[in-house]
Formats: C-alpha cells, structure tokens, sequence
C-alpha cells in the first residue's frame, strides 16, 4: 500500500508536469507510475481479501468484522463493511478508472490525457492517503484472537454484498468526467468536447448510483423491520445528495453539449457532486453527525475537510481563469418557456432540493457552530435538529415542480417560447393529469398532496408517452432504434414515473396494525384475516431463528403463509427480527414478529400494507435500462 | 440587458424560496439536540420544541414489558457531568435494546413527574456505527 502510494503521487507528479509541457516522456512515465499503483493497490486488495478468507485474526480489521462462522460470501463483503476497507476499495475503484482511461485516450492530445488522469491520481491518492496513515485496515493486533468479533447481523442480508460496491463505484466515478472538465480547461477548449467525451462515463456513474440508492432503501426495508426503506437519515442523505446533483449534472451537460448553454452551471454541477460524493463517504464514515460531541472528534474528519476544501479551491482557480471559455455568447434567444429555459429552472430546483436536504442533514454542526460564533456576543442557544417531517416538509414542493417540468419540458422546443403548437401538444396530458386527480379523489384518496403529486406524476408519464406517439407517427417506429439516446432518456423517465407512483402511494397511504394474539388465534387486517400458527424453532448456519407462520385468507381463501421470525446470533445477546414480506403488484404485506413467549403463550405481530411498492424497484429497473440504452450502440468517434 | 434582468429576478425568487422553506422548516419541525444535563437544566423552556437526547442506558434500571410494549428506564451523559433521567417510552422495542448501550429518543420531558416521555428510541451502538456504511438508525 505504502507502494501504491509513492506510485500515486509519482504518477500525480508526472501528470502535472505533462500537462505543463507537451513532452511524450513525462507522458509515459506517469503511465508506469499509474500502472505501478494499480498494480500496488492490486495486490493490497488482494492480500486483505485472502486475509479475511482465511480469517487471519492477527489483523485488527480481520478480527473487527469477521468470525469464523460467517458464510464465505460475507466474509468477503466485509472488505468493503468497515471503514478502512471500504476507503481502500475507493482507490482501488479509482485506479482501475483510471487504467480504463489511459488506455482510452492514448491517442488524444498529451495534455488533456494527463489532466484527466491527474485528477484521478490526486483522487486515488488521497484515500491512499487515508488509508496508510489514518485508517489502515492492515493494522496488526498485538495478539491474535481466537476468533473474530463478528458481523452485524444487519448486513447479513444479500443486499449487503451489491449495495456498498455499486455506491462507491457511483460515488467515485464522477471524478473520471471531473477529470475531463479540467483537461478541457487545461487545453483551453470550450467547446462540449469534455462533456461529449465523458457522458458515458457520468451515466455509468449516474445508473450505480441510482442502483446504490435503491439498493440501499430495499435493504432498509427488508432487514430493519419498521415497514420503511427510506428515513431521511444522514447517511441516505449523503448517497442522495450526490445523486441529485449528478441528475442536474446530466441535465445540463445534454445542453451544452447540444446547444452549447449553460456551460458554467454544467462545471459547477459536476464540481459540486463529486465534492458531495467524498462528503457524503466522509459523513457516513465519520459518524459526525451521530455524535452528539463537538465536531470532528476523528483526525479522518480533518483529512476530508482539508482535501475537500483544497480541491474546490484548486478547482475554483482553474474555472475562473478560464471562465471566458464559457461565457455564453450574448443569446438573444433565451426563454424560460424553451426547452433550454426549462432545464435551467431544473438546475434551480435540483440546486434548491440538494440544499436543504444538505441544510437539514447538517443542522446539528451548523447550529453549533452558529451559536459557537454567536456565543460571543452572549446569543445563547441550543443544538438544534431536524426530523422526518422536516425533510418531507420542505422536499415535497421540488419533487411537485421537478415532476411537473419533467412534464412539460419535452414539449418545449429549443431556442423558442411556448407557442400555439405547444399549448396544443400538452392539451391531452392535461387531461390526464386532472382525469387521475379526479379517479383519486372519487375512489377517496382525498389527501391534497399526493393528490398533486400524482397529477404532476401523470403529467409527467402523459407528455412521455404523447411524444413518442407523434415521435413515431411523423417519422415511423425505427426511430425507437436509431434515436436512442432520445429514448432512453424518454425510457428514464418513464421509470422515473413509476417509481414516483410507488413512492407517492406507500408514503401516504400505507397501513400499520398490531396485534398480541395466542397461537392458533386469527386477526382481521383489512379484507385479511391473518391465522397466527405455533411458535417453530429453527437452526442456521450460525443463528438459531423462532418463527411463526402466518396464514393469510381473503373472504376464505386462502393465499399464502408467511413465517416471520427472529433471529439469535450465535455472538450476540438480542434477538433479530426478520421479517416476511409477500410481495403483490398491488402492494405488499410485510410482517414482523414483534415480540413471543412461550411460558405467557402469547405471538404479537405487524402487519403493514405498502401500496404499490413494488413498483419502486421496478421503475428503478426501467431507469438503468433506460440510461444503459443511450450509451448503447454509439458510432465510434461520434 | 433584458437577460441578465430576467436572470436576477429568476435568482431573486430561487433564493427567497429556499430560505423561507428552511426557516419555516425550522421553526416548525427543529428539535434540540441535547444532553441529558442540559434537559434537567431547563425543562421548560425547551418543552416549547421537541428534545432529542443521547445518553446510556444504565444497568440495572430497565424495567420491559415486552407485551404491552412499555419501557422505563434511567439515561446518563456519555460525557463528563453524568445527569441521571428516568426516561418512560410506549412502542416498538428495537432489537438492540439493552443495557450500556447508547440511546437516541425523541419527546418532551414530564415536569411534574420527573420522568421524559419518549416518542421514539433509537438504538445505536457507537463502537459499532462505521461497521455499516448504510446503518439507519436500528429502528427495531
């Protein structure tokens, strides 16, 4: 590792020096030092991985992990569990980004090539950084335990082993396209060469991100057992923030590159996610905001903070000499009602939901500092938070405008205000929109902000669908095959959609019940009647679970039995509830054995009923593919 | 300069937008975030938003009813000053409740009674939080 790191900052040494002169020799050298680190980083991932197959307790991150009764599969994911692991395997992410990458552009310009693969380098070496000195998951323990401590049984689920990875392959994928926008400032190029260049590379970002995330709520909802996949918490705000900048992000590079406007925003944008991506690492492997102690009680904090703040710094300098680059030459033809127009209110209001959240995830530091400054001049005051309902209070308008310009905007046209045609194109989804509110409203679902939501949703989904009608009568069904970054992204949405109908009608109308029943008792949940069985004991790998079945019958039929349980880990004293879920398109019922006794003969359960979650992972499916389809079958050098 | 008009108004109203939702937000779902020391200094003054508290469950003082799902028992600073509070929760008993472990909860604190309402507990194991990249708060 230490070699790594030495390789790393030769290979950032010899990149910046190539980019200072055109010399080929600078260019090749810093090509060893890069292999020589990949290499490094290589065999260091390697070593850790064979350490924890072969449960080498000697090694402090071994032991903290693992134990010897833990299934292969988590003894691998435990590589990117822990903190030091996980910082390691962002290098080691980045690293390979970077061979890709060198590999890519040999035949570009030598100065764009060894800016992209200097800003990677600087990247990989940081967490390298951390790594050797802060955090290093090869620490040796002054004895060797017979046996590990053990995972948490919460990340032994299979979520578990694709979540982490596919997050931090979106977190540090923003960096190659970072690399790309520097390279372009570098060279003195403001034309969408950079953006045209790197738009693979930020959709690949923008679908493991997405996945991550969704990964990450489905986890939540079928390993923690409160019938939720999403909290507000701290640490699924640090993996949405990045996301909803890198959505911008997209947004506004498809202008640049296309209409050659809003160049500043698109820098800004990518800046911005790649810096909420290393904070968002920070937050989640600093526990700063858990803490209810001052601010950065472990020196990793300072480490982010430092080089968080030198690269907007470095970055900040790089886009402001070069701004003229992207001034937008004096445009005559800007409308908020044209296509473009719209997109640059998106930005707006991606820019206005990433601040809040970020406001309200941070509160607690910014509250102390405030009174920590304010102290002074004798203002007193407490920390202060925020919970649930704030988050849900403040995003739910951008979410209302976000869905309602995804609506709108691809009825606009570039370059030209909203006229006649337009009013005319939208006049059917309007419809729509106000024929769904009045469905909802007729069958009684009379809340009046899913109802919005709803209507903007259909909106939204109305003008998708209106636009491939007239897309497909004007120039036949081929362009499905040849315009396809157009329909792919027209395919996002329509996942985007989906997902937004399943988050609408799980979050407003979901139903919880409860009740404490004795074995072979029924209860009445909705049109269920749930029949609780004997209490069964079973034996694991390493857990021993109790569970019982649960009988459920609509009007006498019966439909299917479930058997939700909890589980006694072997390592540890308290029980752990897994839960059962049945899983229907209509929604799902999820049950949780809430608490048993034997001697008192008495089963309490949970029941909750989520409306159309499935739907969730679902539209997030029609996403991926949706964005994997506009990268597919490009023309070479196109 | 029609543009750049259009540009301030547009920025004007962005900004104004935001910062009325934080500050609205705020104020009316802030909460202090507080020690136990802290609760007992003042009680009433800080009944006025709601309180979330960190401390340790002290051994000895969990008093669980698992079928009526009621928990009582005492909370102290993890810091120096080690305030004792007698905290009273109704609700779903997480998994990784016990004794010495680190606790989050959410209510008000009952004057009269001497005793804090919890609305919502939270478990957290602080040794064990960077275990998991994604850990929400164990919710039980």
């Amino acid at each position: 590792m230490l070699l790594a790191l030495i390789a790393g900052a030769g290979a950032s040494y010899f990149y910046l020096s190539g980019m200072r002169s055109e010399n080929k020799i600078y260019d090749k050298i810093g090509g060893y030092f890069l292999i020589a680190q990949t290499t490094a980083i290589g065999i260091a991932s390697l070593v850790l991985l064979l350490a924890l197959i072969t449960s080498n307790f000697k090694i402090e991150y071994v032991a903290q992990y693992t134990d010897l009764a833990l299934p292969l599969a988590y003894k691998l994911s435990a590589f990117w569990a822990g903190q030091a692991g996980s910082l390691l395997f962002w290098a080691l992410i980045l690293v390979i980004f970077a061979i890709i990458e060198m590999i890519r552009l040999r035949n570009f310009d030598s100065r764009y090539k060894s800016s992209v693969l200097f800003v990677i380098s600087v990247a990989s070496s940081f967490f390298l950084i951390l790594t050797c000195f802060v955090t290093n998951p090869f620490a040796e323990l002054g004895f060797t335990p017979q046996d590990g401590v053990g995972m948490n049984p919460l990340l032994q689920n299979p979520g578990m082993i694709y979540h982490p990875p596919t997050l931090f392959l979106g977190f540090a994928g923003f960096t190659v396209p970072l690399g790309h926008a520097i390279a372009s400032m570098m060279t003195s190029d403001g034309s969408n060469l950079w953006v045209k260049e790197s738009r693979g590379w930020a959709i690949f970002t923008w679908v493991f991100l997405t996945i991550g995330i969704v990964l990450g709520g489905q986890w939540a909802y079928v390993e923690l057992g409160w019938g939720g996949y999403w909290a507000w918490d701290p640490v699924e705000n640090a993996s949405l923030l990045p996301w909803i900048t890198g959505t911008a992000y997209l947004h506004s590079a498809l202008i640049y590159e296309q209409r050659n406007k809003l160049k500043i925003w698109t820098h800004t944008l990518l800046m911005t996610s790649f810096l909420l991506c290393i904070f968002g690492t920070f937050l989640t492997r600093s526990g700063v905001i858990e803490s209810v102690h001052s601010f950065g009680k472990s020196s990793l904090g300072t480490f982010f903070i430092v080089f968080m703040i030198a690269s907007t710094v470095a970055y900040l300098a790089v886009l402001l000499t070069n701004i003229k680059l992207y001034k937008d030459p004096e445009e005559k033809d800007f409308h908020f009602s044209s296509r473009e127009g719209m997109f640059f209110i998106a930005n707006w209001l991606f820019l206005g939901l990433m601040i809040v959240v970020l406001v309200g995830t941070t509160m607690p530091l910014i509250s102390q500092a405030y009174y920590g400054i304010m102290g002074i001049f004798g203002v007193v005051g407490n920390k202060l938070t925020v919970n649930i309902p704030y988050f849900n209070k403040v995003s739910t308008p951008f979410f209302i405008l976000i869905l309602l310009f995804a609506g709108l905007a691809p009825m606009a046209q570039f370059g030209k205000e909203a006229g006649e045609s337009f009013y005319k194109k939208i006049i059917p989804a309007v419809i729509a929109a106000l024929a769904s509110m009045v469905i909802m409203y007729v069958k009684g679902y009379t809340l009046p902000i899913p109802l919005i939501l709803t209507g903007v949703t259909t909106l939204s989904l109305a003008t998708i669908i209106t636009r491939i009608v007239l897309s497909v009568k004007n120039n036949g069904p081929r362009v499905m095959l040849t315009q396809r970054r157009h329909y792919g992204g027209l395919m996002v949405h329509i996942g985007v959609v989906i997902m937004a109908y399943g988050i609408i009608a799980s979050s407003f109308y979901n139903i919880k019940d409860e009740h404490v029943v004795a074995p072979g008792e029924s209860f009445t949940f909705g049109n269920y009647e749930m029949h609780v069985g004997e209490l069964t004991v079973n034996q694991g790998q390493n857990f021993t679970s109790v569970y019982a079945p649960v009988t459920v019958t609509e009007n006498g039929n019966k439909i299917v039995t479930v058997a939700p349980e909890r589980r006694f880990y072997n390592k540890r004293e308290e029980a752990w509830a897994e839960v059962a879920i049945y899983s229907k398109l209509k929604g799902d019922l999820y049950f949780i054995l809430a608490s048993y006794s034997k001697p008192e003969n008495y089963i309490g359960i949970q029941v909750v009923y989520e409306p159309l979650l499935i739907w969730l992972w679902i539209g997030c499916g029609i996403m991926c593919i949706g964005a994997f389809y506009t990268v597919t079958g490009r023309r070479k050098n196109a | 300069m029609n543009k750049n008009k259009k540009f301030l108004v547009a920025t004007a109203v962005v900004v104004i937008a935001i910062s009325f939702m934080l500050f609205s937000g705020f104020k009316s779902e802030g909460v202090y975030y507080l020690t136990v020391g802290e609760v007992l200094h003042n009680p009433e003054k800080l009944n006025q938003k709601g309180m979330r508290v960190s401390g340790e469950v002290i051994t000895g003082t969990i008093t669980k009813n698992t079928k009526d799902r009621h928990l009582v028992f005492d909370i102290m600073d993890v810091e120096e000053g080690g305030a004792v509070m007698t905290v009273d929760y109704k609700g779903i008993i997480p998994d990784t409740f016990k004794e010495e472990i680190h606790v989050i909860i959410e209510g008000n604190y009952d004057i009269e009674n001497k005793k804090f309402i919890a609305k919502t507990l939270l478990t957290k194991c602080p040794s064990k939080y960077e275990v998991d990249p994604e850990e929400e708060a164990a919710k039980g």
